[in-house]
């Protein structure tokens, strides 16, 4: 066997270690685009109904009668939003209370990402209370930080104190929610070490017109 | 020339892998900024949206300003044109009480995706066409203009704008 051919094999292995490698990295790279795009359409899914929620709540909503169940805003905590709407933008439907709620300290026993906690929206029949409609929404959802504002545009660590429960809601003029969303699987590079889920934030400080009338 | 047949032929194979190599991190890279670009352009819609339905939320003109009667003359009687912005004690978001006080306004937002650059603009548009005019009318337009470093086409920083055109009698 000659030199030549010994020195052609040596290179021939590097050049198919470094065609794996590079397949590796390929396939790491287009796993980690499809689970950031999944997750980022769960995030656009989520806010698309807070985007019409928040923004219109106190739609509809008779002032006069409503006073003594807290006008627009019903309750107001860091992890939980309630406030009163005539979701369906029906005449002939009254206004509900929708209550947003994160379940930041129930695990959820299913989940392959530890992190992921449950968000509810549910529908309450403003009159009676009876649960009209209840959405348990489990994509992946690892922080929902609601801040309060009694002036508009103040920065965001200027915030309300938001831990005096439901009944002081009172000079709310904005909202700021903070959402996260992670994936179930891990990504790895180069298909080894510790691996990370893929995140998307999401933030965004509302401003109801109801509540700044 | 015994043995240089197949270096010859190591050296074909190195300039084709070297070719695969290229397209792959190509891929790479353009797989990493679409990524990024996703996410960053999820903040500046969300950046761009606050302004607006700040503004929003805020009277038509100076003039309607905690009033309940509509002024005199509409819509001369509204702030002119050149006068739109912030007015005297405005210094902050905190105090604009009127929807073009936010004109000619700047911040750096500061957020979990780094910092962004937003710049404000609120003029007069026609009734008819929407185009800007230079006295008043009972439109205006609100161009909200949001740059961040990392969103670049080129060499230079993509620019996205986002509009709203409020009518002072759809209040």
């Amino acid at each position: 066997m000659n030199l030549g051919l010994i020195t052609s094999y040596i290179i021939a292995g590097f050049i198919f270690i470094g065609i794996s490698m590079v397949n590796i990295s390929l396939q790491s790279s287009s796993s980690e685009l499809a689970i950031t795009q999944i997750t980022r359409s769960h995030v656009s899914n989520i806010t698309e109904i807070l985007n019409d929620d928040i923004s219109n709540m106190g739609y509809d909503v008779d002032q006069t009668t409503m006073e003594t169940k807290g006008v627009i805003l019903d309750c107001k905590l860091p992890h939980r939003i309630s406030f009163y709407s005539n979701i369906y933008g029906d005449p002939d439907s009254t206004a509900r209370k929708i209550e947003w709620r994160f379940l930041k300290d129930e695990v959820l026993p299913d989940a392959k990402n530890e992190q992921h906690r449950a968000l509810v929206r549910t529908v309450y029949d403003s009159d009676s209370g009876a649960v009209l409609d209840k959405t348990e929404i489990k994509v992946g959802i690892t922080k929902f930080q609601i801040r309060y504002f009694d002036t508009v545009g103040k920065p965001v660590d200027e915030s309300l104190p938001s831990g005096g429960g439901c009944s002081d809601i009172t000079d709310v003029k904005q909202i700021h929610i903070e959402l996260e969303v992670q994936s179930p699987e891990k990504v790895y590079n180069r298909a080894v070490g510790e691996g990370r889920y893929i995140r998307s934030v999401w933030d965004k400080r509302f401003t109801p017109i109801n509540l700044n009338l | 020339m015994i043995g240089y047949t197949e270096v010859i032929q190591v050296m074909g194979a190195m300039i084709i892998f070297s070719m695969i190599m290229l397209n792959a991190n190509q891929m790479i890279h353009r797989n990493t900024i679409l990524q990024i670009d996703g996410e960053l352009e999820q903040e500046v819609i969300s950046l761009g949206q606050e302004i607006i339905e700040e503004a929003r939320s805020k009277s038509f003109d100076q003039v309607t300003v905690n009033t309940t009667a509509p002024p005199t003359l509409i819509p001369e009687g509204f702030t002119p044109a050149g006068q739109l912005g912030a007015d005297a004690g405005e210094n902050t978001r905190y105090d604009f009480n009127d929807f073009d006080d936010y004109d000619g306004w700047e911040q750096v937002v500061t957020t979990a995706h780094g910092e962004f650059s937003i710049n404000v603009d609120v003029f007069y548009v026609d009734e008819v066409n929407f185009e800007r005019i230079n006295t008043q009318s009972t439109f205006k337009k609100i161009e909200v203009t949001v740059i961040s470093e990392f969103l670049r086409s080129g060499d230079e920083p993509r620019t996205y704008q986002l509009e709203f055109i409020r009518n002072y009698y759809a209040d």
